[in-house]
């Protein structure tokens, strides 16, 4: 019988959905393959700014993430600024500098409290954490409260500030209104030690995880909006040099893209990075508090990542009091930026980490292509060699107290992903 | 993984549709893949021959079509335009 | 006298799920100055903090699941009770944490409702769907007896 060939129309439609998955497989007693998968939605947004106008980059960049949307207004301005050719100093800076220390005491207290604490202590989520430990909860939420109330005074709203653009701010803050937020900073900033001294007696695991740490790096100053990009394995390159010396790449198990330096591979992002690599620019006192915390100049213990998001929440209310204590009211509030055909780049310290962004600007102000580098994907490959340790550590757990490590073991890294507390899908594959 | 579930999903539909269609095996798979449907060709065929294994489609060549219009109400999707089936 | 909020919650850009949003935008224009109209927080904490200093909250969000798109359901006080809120926030259902870390902390105003649209699709980047978009006028209906109720005056 002679072969038939048909071809039949389909036309059917499918979707990638969810947000995180974990794939552990074992074979004959030994680990064989750990594959993390988070959903990102900063692709879309890059699709979504094609051909927009510059200046609705920081607006439209906001809305990426709920809980750090300065750091992507940020990353979106410097660029947007270093496509124009122009620098801002003065009391802009300052101010840009003072609300990413909101953020910083926003995301650092919600991950400290809500999402992290309660695993070192055995308890499923923050609800238990309330019931057993209600003041310290308390504690954590006044000084969350405390960090939105200073996004709120510099952007005008806590999720979605509007009052950041291109050049600077479209009004800035009268001297009184933040002058007036210093008794709660004040406090803030003893609830920070006491928040310090807490977790520095949780119970950690001992180990030690060889990374390639990456983060800005500051003349002067603890890093934020400014610096060069530098990493223990000897990088020391401008934001402009990105490209040249990392790489995005998809893989084979997930539809992210992940980033690695070139010719080398996987690095880390992050609090550990940053304070490993900047803990001579953190004021004489903070390096003091973290040294009675037990932690060293460097931190290379994941599960320690509690301890030095603890440092940098002292640091961000002990310098946001500082800035305020110094501020002028900036006139104007923004400089005019003229569009030019050029590209831009910026990185800045988000929360969780390297955040990079780069446009094309035509010559119309339109952006023609954007790449936006959120710190999740940049440590998602080293969250997977940390999920092989501790899966090779869990082989004889049962599934769901290895579910309970390898989930600890990615919110030490606070991905985005992490905050839901049971995001994981987990399958582990035994047979 | 994602990915596997949303193949697991098409094998099902494409090997059910060769059966309604007469039966056989798959020889071709056409498909569309949105911009922001998280796949490049390479990536969905390795997918495919993973999720196609041990299936009629085992084997089947495939060919896509790649959008780049962000803004196709589809973006977000990956869809099956044809399948290619041979019998006898 | 009672000081009621409405806050609104949502995503904006994940189709239904920023129902609860374009309702807080209508019910800001009918409302009347007395009482306070909000869009909700991210998170649970920040969420937990619009629940402070009133003694009536009426929140709007959309749900997954829990009846037929377009549906308007009342939700149970216990957030464990409710249908999957969230197509794909990162952050979990910061108003369903929001009310469970409330509870846990004896944090709730005396008066708290929930009401949800049921959702059916929360692309990225998708406008509502039509079935949530002819929900609204009901669902705008029936917050404001809710607020009636818990203002009288």
């Amino acid at each position: 019988m002679a072969v038939e060939t048909r071809t039949i129309r389909v036309d059917y439609l499918a979707r990638v959905e969810g947000e995180g998955s974990l794939y552990v497989r074992f074979r004959d007693g030994a680990l064989e393959d750990v594959r993390l998968a988070i959903f990102e939605p900063p692709r879309f947004f890059e699709a979504f700014l094609r051909g927009r106008a510059l200046a609705e980059a920081p607006d439209i960049t906001a809305r990426i993430c709920g809980i750090c949307p300065v750091a992507y207004q940020m990353s979106a301005v410097h660029a947007m600024e270093s496509a124009a050719g122009i620098v801002l100093g003065g009391q802009i800076r300052a101010l840009r500098r003072l609300i990413y220390c909101g953020e910083w005491i926003e995301s650092h207290v919600l991950h400290i409290y809500m999402l992290h604490a309660p695993d070192f202590l055995g308890l499923p989520d923050a609800v238990q954490l309330a019931r057993t430990h209600g003041d310290l909860v308390r504690q954590g939420l006044r000084m969350k409260k405390i960090g939105n109330a200073l996004i709120e005074a510099i952007g005008g709203r806590a999720i979605h500030p509007v009052n950041v653009r291109v050049g600077g701010f479209w009004k800035a803050p009268a001297q009184d209104h933040l002058h007036a937020l210093l008794p709660d900073l004040r406090w803030g900033r003893d609830a920070a030690i006491k928040t310090l001294q807490f977790v520095a007696t949780l119970p950690t695991p001992d180990v030690e995880q060889e990374y390639e740490f990456v983060s800005l790096r500051h003349p002067h100053e603890y890093p934020l909006n400014e610096g060069h990009i530098v990493s223990s394995g000897g990088i020391g390159i401008t934001p402009q040099e990105w490209p040249a010396v990392f790489e995005e790449f998809q893989v084979r198990h997930s539809s992210a893209l992940h980033a690695r330096v070139k010719a080398r591979g996987a690095y880390l992002t992050g609090p550990l990075a940053r304070y490993s690599l900047n803990f001579d620019r953190l004021p004489p006192a903070i390096q003091q508090a973290a040294r009675d915390a037990g932690l060293g100049e460097t931190c290379r213990n994941p599960f320690k990542s509690i301890v030095v998001r603890a440092v940098e929440t002292l640091f961000a209310f002990d310098e946001a009091i500082r800035i305020i204590e110094q501020y002028q009211e900036p006139t104007p509030s923004f400089v005019a930026v003229e569009p030019r055909n050029a590209t831009g780049h910026a990185a800045t310290e988000a929360p969780r980490g390297l955040l990079y962004q780069r446009y094309d600007i035509d010559g119309e102000g339109l952006i023609a292509h954007a790449q936006i580098v959120p710190p999740t994907s940049q440590n998602q490959a080293t969250i997977e060699r940390d999920l092989w340790r501790v899966a090779e550590h869990g082989q004889g757990m049962v599934d769901s107290e290895l579910q309970a490590l390898c989930e600890q073991s990615i919110r030490n890294h606070d991905p985005c992903i992490s905050c839901a507390t049971h995001f994981l899908d987990l399958t582990v594959d035994r047979a | 993984m994602h990915e596997a579930k949303l193949m697991r999903d098409l094998m099902a539909h494409i090997t059910a549709s060769a059966e309604q269609n007469g039966g056989g095996r798959v020889t071709g798979v056409h498909v569309w893949l949105g911009a922001l449907s998280h796949f490049t060709p390479a990536h969905f065929v390795e997918h495919f021959e993973d999720a196609s294994a041990g299936t009629a489609a085992e084997g089947a060549a495939v060919t896509s079509e790649v959008s780049t219009d962000a803004r196709d109400p589809d973006a977000l999707w990956v869809r099956v335009l044809s399948i290619t089936t041979e019998s006898g | 006298m009672m000081r009621v909020r409405i806050i609104g919650a949502g995503h904006s850009d994940r189709g239904d799920d920023a129902c609860g949003l374009v309702a807080a935008d209508m019910l800001r224009r009918v409302a009347g100055p007395d009482i306070d109209v909000v869009d909700g927080a991210a998170d649970a904490a920040a969420m937990l903090a619009l629940f402070e200093d009133v003694d009536g909250v009426i929140a709007v969000d959309c749900a997954r699941g829990g009846g037929t798109p377009g549906d308007i359901v009342r939700l149970p006080a216990d957030p464990a009770k409710w249908p999957k809120s969230r197509a794909s926030s990162s952050h979990g259902n910061a108003l369903a944490d929001a009310v469970a870390l409330g509870e846990a902390l004896g944090a709730l105003p005396p008066r708290f409702a929930v009401f949800a649209v049921v959702g059916t699709d929360f692309t990225l980047g998708a406008p509502l769907s039509p079935a949530v978009q002819a929900a609204l006028p009901n669902l705008i209906r029936t917050v404001m007896q809710e607020a009636a109720c818990m203002k009288p005056n």
